[in-house]
């Protein structure tokens, strides 16, 4: 049976936040999520900070580099500056994103979408299975929003399901990019879902983001969580097992008070869906 | 079975389009939504050079600003992964194409690197110090120096923060740059000629103070004074209570 243990939620460590995240007061994450690469390699003021954050909290890495739908081939010195900085910090769940952020040895410091196509499916899989390697970590990989299709020969969640299959990581479902991405793309959300491989979710992100035009959507978590999007929510964990949910929120940062709001917001969910014990008999 | 070339390819117009602007056809790409990368990937460049070169943005104004970021990304390909140290790239671009003199801002690879250089220390990895004890004013202890430091040399008043007396003042100036071990604070000072090569001959390997001077009396062919070890000593003392020198071994 599922207990409180199980029903965790987090929130993205982020500067703008640091002290407020780790001194915070009432309902308080049970992690906290960090972009490694805007860790590694520093020292001093926010080397300390992160220190503070890991004595408070355990940490979760969401990467930003590691282009695994690059066509380059992978950095390994960085996957090897990864491992220790992920070791160092006692991080075991480090997902990233199923897109490429560097092309023809240039960084694009963004994430682009991968054209949803059979070879860069084997390619793909090929490097997930490298990196893990070299990590001694499962990769979890997540879904991400994107705003026009590329060079599509197949379907979205067919792409996300064959990497999942071929390569054995895990997923990061995202719920926000799946709203995001039904809006933009015209289709429908709860069936994306329900047609991805469900049995290999080990992580979820929920977050806000924002109606640019009246038929596009940009994934910006520098908004509140919408209801629609809880509605997914609901239905989302209607399907899955239990996993860390973590709140992503990048700018536009209100008071805490309202995070705490969202994270309240995404537990009591959480344990309506998947904590059985929370079920008070009549 | 590897990536196509046509994968590749189409992969690669649209890292191009992103990074440079430049578009070329992108098979089953919606060109209503593809300015959405270019803006998107734009807007996150510029907001960490604002952010990272805030006196120079302000000197060069808006539009002169606004060129350099574009060209920087545009022809330079950003080898860091950590994009918090992709400005130290913007300062090497400069650099090596001698932008400033297509600008007439001849102070702007000095200024660049003065505002990298505060990052730079700001970010320094952190190390294991070594035990000290005090700083007995005497010429045969060798010294412990902070790590966290970089000594300048410039040409132009960076410094100074202003257009004006930069392009007014050129001369040669030294800059020590240092993180404060308990606050994390970055600090400049300014150094002599003398004094920024004394502390970066000590910074080179740890030694005695006697054994750094000695070097530089022999390197610049000067006789080392009993005076000069005096004022040596004085600005070693004034050193460690600014944190500069930690102490002796």
């Amino acid at each position: 049976m599922t207990n409180d243990d199980d029903i965790l939620v987090g929130l993205g460590f982020r500067r703008s936040i640091a002290d407020e995240t780790i001194q915070m007061k009432g309902s308080s994450p049970n992690f906290v999520e960090i972009a490694p690469e805007n860790w590694m390699g520093m020292g001093g003021y926010w080397r300390s900070k992160l220190h503070e954050a890991a004595e408070r909290f355990p940490i979760t890495a969401h990467g930003l580099s590691l282009s695994i739908g690059s066509p380059d081939e992978l950095d390994f010195e960085f996957v090897k500056e990864l491992k220790k900085f992920l070791d160092e910090f006692n991080i075991d769940i480090y997902s990233e994103h199923l897109s490429y952020s560097k092309c023809d040895n240039a960084h694009i410091y963004d994430l682009l979408p991968i054209p949803f196509r059979e070879d860069a499916v084997k390619h793909i899989s090929k490097r997930i299975k490298t990196v893990q390697d070299i990590l001694e970590r499962p990769l979890i990989l997540e879904n991400v929003s994107y705003y026009t299709p590329v060079a599509a020969k197949m379907r979205e969640e067919e792409f996300i399901s064959s990497i999942v299959k071929e390569s054995g990581c895990n997923l990061l479902l995202d719920v926000n990019n799946v709203y995001v991405n039904a809006f933009n793309h015209d289709y429908n959300a709860k069936d994306f879902i329900k047609n991805l491989p469900l049995d290999q979710v080990a992580y979820m992100h929920m977050a806000g983001h924002e109606k640019v035009e009246k038929d596009l959507i940009i994934d910006t978590h520098g908004q509140p969580i919408i209801d629609p999007v809880y509605d997914l929510f609901n239905y989302t964990l209607d399907l899955t097992e239990p996993v860390p949910v973590l709140l992503e929120r990048d700018f536009n940062f209100p008071e805490m008070e309202e995070l705490q709001g969202e994270m309240t917001n995404l537990k009591k969910i959480m344990n309506q869906k998947w904590n059985k014990a929370y079920v008070v008999d009549e | 079975m590897s990536l196509t070339n046509e994968t590749k390819d189409i992969q690669s117009k649209l890292a191009e389009y992103a990074r440079t602007g430049s578009k070329k056809e992108i098979e089953g790409a919606r060109d209503d939504r593809l300015h959405h990368y270019r803006r998107l990937v734009y807007n996150v460049v510029k907001g960490v050079l604002d952010q990272g070169f805030p006196i120079a943005k302000e000197i060069m104004g808006e539009e002169r600003w606004d060129d350099l970021v574009f060209d920087f990304f545009k022809r330079h390909k950003c080898q860091e992964n950590e994009v918090w140290k992709m400005p130290s790239e913007l300062v090497e671009f400069v650099d090596k194409t001698n932008y400033q003199e297509s600008i007439g801002l001849p102070y702007l690879p000095e200024l660049l690197l003065f505002e990298w250089l505060e990052i730079q220390v700001h970010g320094m990895q952190d190390v294991a110090l070594p035990n000290t004890q005090e700083f007995g004013s005497d010429l045969d202890e060798a010294l412990v120096l902070n790590p966290y430091l970089e000594i300048a040399q410039f040409q132009y008043p960076v410094h100074l923060r202003s257009a004006s007396e930069m392009e007014a003042n050129k001369g040669h100036y030294y800059l020590l740059i240092y993180r404060e071990l308990d606050s994390h604070l970055v600090k400049f000072m300014n150094l002599t000629g003398f004094t920024a090569i004394l502390l970066d001959t000590l910074g080179q390997s740890p030694k005695t103070l006697r054994h750094a001077l000695n070097e530089m009396g022999q390197s610049l062919g000067m006789e080392i004074t009993h005076e000069i070890e005096q004022k040596a000593i004085e600005f070693i003392e004034k050193m460690v209570e600014k944190g500069v020198v930690l102490g002796v071994k």
